[in-house]
Formats: structure tokens, sequence, C-alpha cells
């Protein structure tokens, strides 16, 4: 799987690596539509997960998909800017996509570019900020 | 039990055995007391706890306590789970349909006072911010023994009151 994404997607990603059953991918977020679709043409169908990390420096998007077909993970992520972190939305690819988007939208303010439908969902439709961001105010409950 | 009181504190039989004398307030209360029926507003895991203690094993029909669907037939609101700031508008007007005279025990560490999610951002730190609370029940979860105290409390206090004066 490395192999075939490396002579695929080559400078965009940037790091791949094998950890028992799980392949782990970093990539630039402009690839990150096209290894999607590469990922569930062979058999990782199932976004298990979306997430996000605050690492302080950057905001990690985490995707996890899982191949029902032998039970392998595939576990994406990108890296974008902490301020006015944006991403192309995988929701094209992955119906399914949508709700855990609009999650990392509601607690860390990732925007899904060309996601039919970000708003809020957790949290209520007049809440201030994101509360999961390291930074940043949690309003006043 | 030691909730409904000893009949002869509360009877006189008239001579002649036809007639009894009794008091408004212990009929009312006796019945009110005895047919307790909960809104099922299980939220979280002490919504299990309140299942198991509605099911056979501690079997809350004993008591007369039935639980509801609606709102609408419920005089006990048992707030059983963590109430976020999203669910307290829906707890709020569930609570506003109910008839009078309404009753609303808060079951669980979350419900008493946001229990483990103490100063958390989008927990209601205790459901009295947003409704009247009779009867706290602690305990995450409480066990059903302790549901059903909460309930005894709950009949106590309703044997309290009067036609006089609602609060006991």
């Amino acid at each position: 799987m490395i192999e075939h994404l490396k002579a695929h997607f080559g400078e965009d990603i940037e790091s791949a690596e094998q950890v028992g059953r799980e392949v782990r991918v970093r990539l630039r977020p402009a690839a990150l539509v096209a290894v999607c679709r590469f990922c569930k043409e062979r058999g990782y169908r199932y976004p298990a997960d979306i997430t996000a990390v605050d690492t302080g420096s950057e905001m990690r998007v985490v995707y996890r998909l899982v191949s029902l077909d032998n039970g392998e993970h595939a576990v994406i992520s990108a890296g974008v800017p902490r301020s006015g972190a944006s991403l192309p939305s995988i929701t094209g690819v992955f119906r399914g996509a949508d709700w855990p988007e609009r999650e990392v939208y509601d607690l860390f303010g990732v925007r899904f570019v060309s996601h039919p439908d970000l708003r809020r969902i957790l949290l209520t439709d007049d809440w201030q900020g994101f509360p999961l961001l390291k930074t940043g105010s949690v309003q006043d409950r | 039990m030691g909730v409904a009181k000893r009949l002869a504190d509360v009877v006189v039989l008239v001579p002649g055995g036809e007639f009894l004398l009794t008091k408004i307030d212990y009929v009312l209360n006796w019945g009110r007391a005895s047919s307790i029926w909960p809104l099922t507003y299980g939220l979280a895991c002490c919504a299990i706890e309140m299942m198991a203690t509605a099911a056979s094993r501690w079997d809350l029909d004993r008591f007369g306590v039935m639980y509801r669907g609606t709102p609408r037939q419920a005089d006990l609101l048992i707030v059983a789970g963590t109430v976020t700031k999203k669910m307290a508008p829906v707890l709020r007007q569930l609570y506003d349909q109910m008839p009078e005279p309404k009753y609303v025990l808060a079951m669980g560490g979350c419900a008493c006072s946001g229990g483990p999610f103490h100063d958390s951002y989008f927990v209601v730190q205790g459901v009295d911010e947003i409704v009247p609370v009779d009867i706290y029940v602690p305990g995450c979860p409480p066990r059903p023994e302790a549901l059903i105290d909460g309930i005894y409390r709950l009949q106590e206090k309703m044997h309290r009151e009067s036609l006089r004066s609602r609060t006991a």
C-alpha cells in the first residue's frame, strides 16, 4: 500500500509507515481527496473517524479509514495552519464524512471547503469560538 | 414502609360503622404518593439504572410507579443523566408540558451538580439551573436502591403537603 501511495502521489506524501495493521500516512492537504479516493478504491471503504489534533504549531486533521476486507486501517493526516484552518471536504468520496467533518468544524474550527452543510453539530448554534483549541477562549458558562 | 400513616391515626370510625371520617389532605396525598408516574428522561448511564429499577428485580411497579412516555401523563420528572446546554431547552419544555402538581428528581452526580463534568464548557452544572428540583439522588450512577430511596423521600414530601399550601 505504501509503495502504491508513494508511486501515485510522490511529493504529496510527506511520510508513510506501517505500524502493525495500520498504515500511517501524512500528506499535503492538496492531495487529501485524491488519496481518500485512492484508498477507497483499494478496500478502505469505511471512514471510521475524523478528528483533529491542535499541536500548537499546526492543526492536524486525522482520518481513519478501515478496510472491511482485511481489517487494516489507513490513518491519513494533513496539517494545516491553525489560523483560518481549511481543508477540502471528503464528502464527495465518503458521504458519511458529513457529520464527522461538522464535528471537527464545531470543536476545532477547521473549515471544510465544498462541504454540503457546514453547520455546528454538537454545540448550540449561537456558540462563540471553538472549545478544543489549545489557545483561545471558551465562553463563560 | 414508613410512608403511609397508620390507619388509626387518620381514620375515625363513626359509631354504627357505616361512615368514617378522615382528612381530605390524607386521602389526596395518599393517592398522589401511591401512583407516581415519572416521565422517562434517561440521558446517560443513569438511565440504565433507572430502567433496571423499573424492571423485575427492583420492580418500581409495586409502589405504583409507572413510567410514561409523554410529559402530559407524568407527575415526576426523573432527570437521569448528563444535561448538556443543547439539551437544556428541551428539558425545560418537557417540564413545562407536565400538568401540576409536578415534581423533579435529579438522579446522579451530573443532574445534581454537573458531577464529573464540573466546570465543563457544555454541561449544565446541575438541573436546578433549569427546573426546580425536589429530590437529589447522588451517585455515579446511583444504584436502584438509591433511586427507590429517593422516591420514598418524595412520597414523604407529598405526605407533608396540604390543600392549604403546596409547599411541604
